[in-house]
Formats: structure tokens, sequence, C-alpha cells
């Protein structure tokens, strides 16, 4: 078992690739909380791996961007993950506008969404990789 | 509103995950645009708590399928107004709850989901007194649960309801991490990765919960 950043360096990333993106693009974006999770848990009772790592995970909608500036929008944010490192993983567009890209040096992931009933709303999410608490391996139960 | 049926392994001790999971479908319902839903971790029965030898019988899901209808004919009684939109998801162990309940008992719901099955008790769709259409299933490419569905003595709960024959609506998911490639690829870890925060697996439930298509899987 591995060393990884700690829960609290996974937290303040995630945010922190958010607010890169969004201060990267125009129009700028006004951001309103759609959840902040610090502590997904990332063990399922029968995989086996080893117990208590955890997830870090933001997630906004994207404000202030009219609708017909939204596929521009997410245009742009593709292109800027391609500058920043991530490697695009799923792309449902035209259909369903859902993009999810990783980074190749840390494993954190982000995903932008538009909304498909009622009036559309972009939304942007950032996710840690699985870490410890502490940044160790946490002891395990025999 | 969409009531999440966990599966193997799931008590009360561990069930601050599964209610973290709910907070995420709610949240890719949310994305997706949904703008009035509820989603409940329902966990009114006794889990089995090993995939070996417990997950293998089926009295488990029998136990639980008349408090699993019961629990969806109370959602509709207690709706006011306009019938919500109600999903019925299970995971692992918990769609073959689902299976059985809508199999014996019928289940009052508009969709039915499956991740990650080891099979739902009966071998096509049409079985389960539900529309085809509103049943939607999905496996990642490295879950080791599929090992479940290989014809044989450990093939308990029916076909894998992803197979071309079972006649569901299969959706989209990650492939999930990458195992040995002495297993085929396949992993424990796969097993549990379709609640990782955004990704394709959660954003379909989303979608599915909010009445719209999840996109299909892609043909492998």
């Amino acid at each position: 078992m591995k060393n990884t950043i700690t829960q609290q360096q996974a937290s303040e990333r995630a945010e922190r690739y958010i607010r890169e993106a969004v201060a990267g693009l125009i129009p700028p974006a006004r951001l309103e909380v759609l959840s902040s999770f610090d502590d997904s848990p990332c063990d399922d009772p029968t995989d086996n791996g080893p117990k208590g790592r955890v997830i870090a995970s933001r997630g906004y909608w994207l404000n202030d961007i009219s609708p017909d500036q939204h596929s521009a929008y997410v245009d742009d944010l593709v292109r800027w993950w391609s500058e920043h490192n991530f490697t695009v993983l799923t792309d449902n567009r035209p259909g369903n506008v859902y993009v999810w890209a990783e980074n190749r040096n840390d494993g954190f992931r982000m995903a932008i969404q538009q909304t498909e009933i009622g009036p559309k709303r972009l939304s942007l999410g950032a996710t840690s990789p699985c870490v410890w608490p502490n940044g160790t391996p946490e002891p395990q139960s025999p | 509103m969409a009531t999440y049926v966990p599966g193997t392994g799931a008590n009360l001790s561990t069930v601050g995950g599964d209610v973290r999971r709910s907070d995420l479908m709610l949240e890719a319902a949310t994305t997706a645009g949904s703008s009035s839903t509820a989603v409940i971790t329902w966990l009114g029965y006794d889990a089995p708590q090993s995939i070996a030898p417990d997950a293998a019988l089926e009295g488990y899901a029998d136990g639980a399928k008349k408090d699993l209808d019961r629990f969806q004919d109370s959602l509709r009684a207690t709706h006011e107004g306009i019938p919500s939109h109600n999903t019925v998801l299970g995971h692992s162990y918990g769609t073959t709850v689902i299976g059985h309940a809508a199999r014996d008992e019928g289940l009052n719901a508009d969709e039915l989901v499956f991740v990650a099955s080891p099979g739902v008790g009966v071998s096509n769709a049409d079985q389960l007194n539900f529309p085809t259409e509103h049943i939607h299933a999905t496996v990642a490419q490295h879950d080791i649960i599929q090992v479940t569905n290989i014809p044989g003595p450990y093939d308990v709960h029916g076909p894998d309801p992803t197979g071309s024959q079972f006649g569901a609506d299969v959706f989209a998911s990650n492939p999930g991490t990458e195992g040995s490639p002495y297993l085929e690829g396949i992993s424990e870890a796969a097993h549990s990765q379709y609640w990782d925060y955004r990704n394709p697996a959660l954003d379909n439930m989303g979608r599915i919960i909010a009445g719209l298509p999840p996109t299909a899987q892609p043909t492998r």
C-alpha cells in the first residue's frame, strides 16, 4: 500500500482545479455550491481492498453563462483540460452534454455537464482519487 | 424519488457509505435537471454479509421482497399530487432482492436499475412484471461480479441482466480498475466504483432517476 496525498490536500486540490479552470474561461462563471464531500468512502464491504481510503470532491453550478454560450464554453473547457494534463475519458456530446476527464499526473478527475430538463444550466465537478486521510496507509484489522 | 437497495455486506455500521451513494445519486439527478428528487437508502432486509457463501443463497432475497414491495406501495400512497417518477436501484445482491420482489410481488415503480448484478432471479426481463424498456442494467468491464454469471454451480441467481439475451436496457459505466491479466483484468475494486464522483455510471443513474434515457453501453 502506497502513501498518498492527505484528505485535506485532496480537498484543496479539487477546489483549486475548479477555480483555476473557471478563472481561465470566458464568460466568468459565478460558482454556486452543489456539493462538498471530503470523505466519500473509497471501499466496498466486500472488495477486500485496504479499508479507510476516502475521496474528496467538489461540485458547483456555473451561473451567469447564457445557454447559447454553453456549447462554446464546454469546448473551451475541453481545450483548457488538454493544456493542463487532462485526458478526456468520456464525451457524450452531442446527445448528452457530459464530458469527463482525468489528470494524467495525479489522477484527479473533472466533469462538466448541462442539464437536460428545465432551465439549461452547466455544472462542473472535480474529484480526487482514493487517498489515505493522513497520507499513509491505516493499520488494517487482522 | 429513488430507492437504493445496497448489496452484500450492507449493515448499519457501513450504512454511511451507502447514504453517501444516495447523496451522489441525488446530485446526479439534480445536475441532469431534476428539480425535486429524494433518494432513500433502503436497508430493510438482512443483507448477506459475504459474497461466499451467504450471497449464493436465495433466502435473503426472498426474505426481503415483500418488505420492498410494501415500501414502494407506501411511497405511492403517501405522495400527493401528480405521481412521482419512482426508481428502484440496486447494487450487487440488492439487485437480486429487487428482481425477486418484481418477479413475485410486482413493484409499483417506474424504473428498475441493476448495477453490478449477480443475477436477479429470472432468465429474461419480461419475467419481472415490468415494462422491459424501463429495466436498466450495467456492469463495469473489470467488475469481479461477472464471475457469478459464468454458467455453473456459482450461477445461482440467473444470468447477468446486461447480457444480450436478457432484454434489459444496458447503460454505460466506466471499465473500473483493471486487475491482474491472469484474471483477465477483473478486480474487486471495480465492483464499487460506480459511485465515484461524476463518473459515467453515476451520470447515467442520475439520468434514469430524473426520467431521462441513459447513455447506452458501447458494444464491447
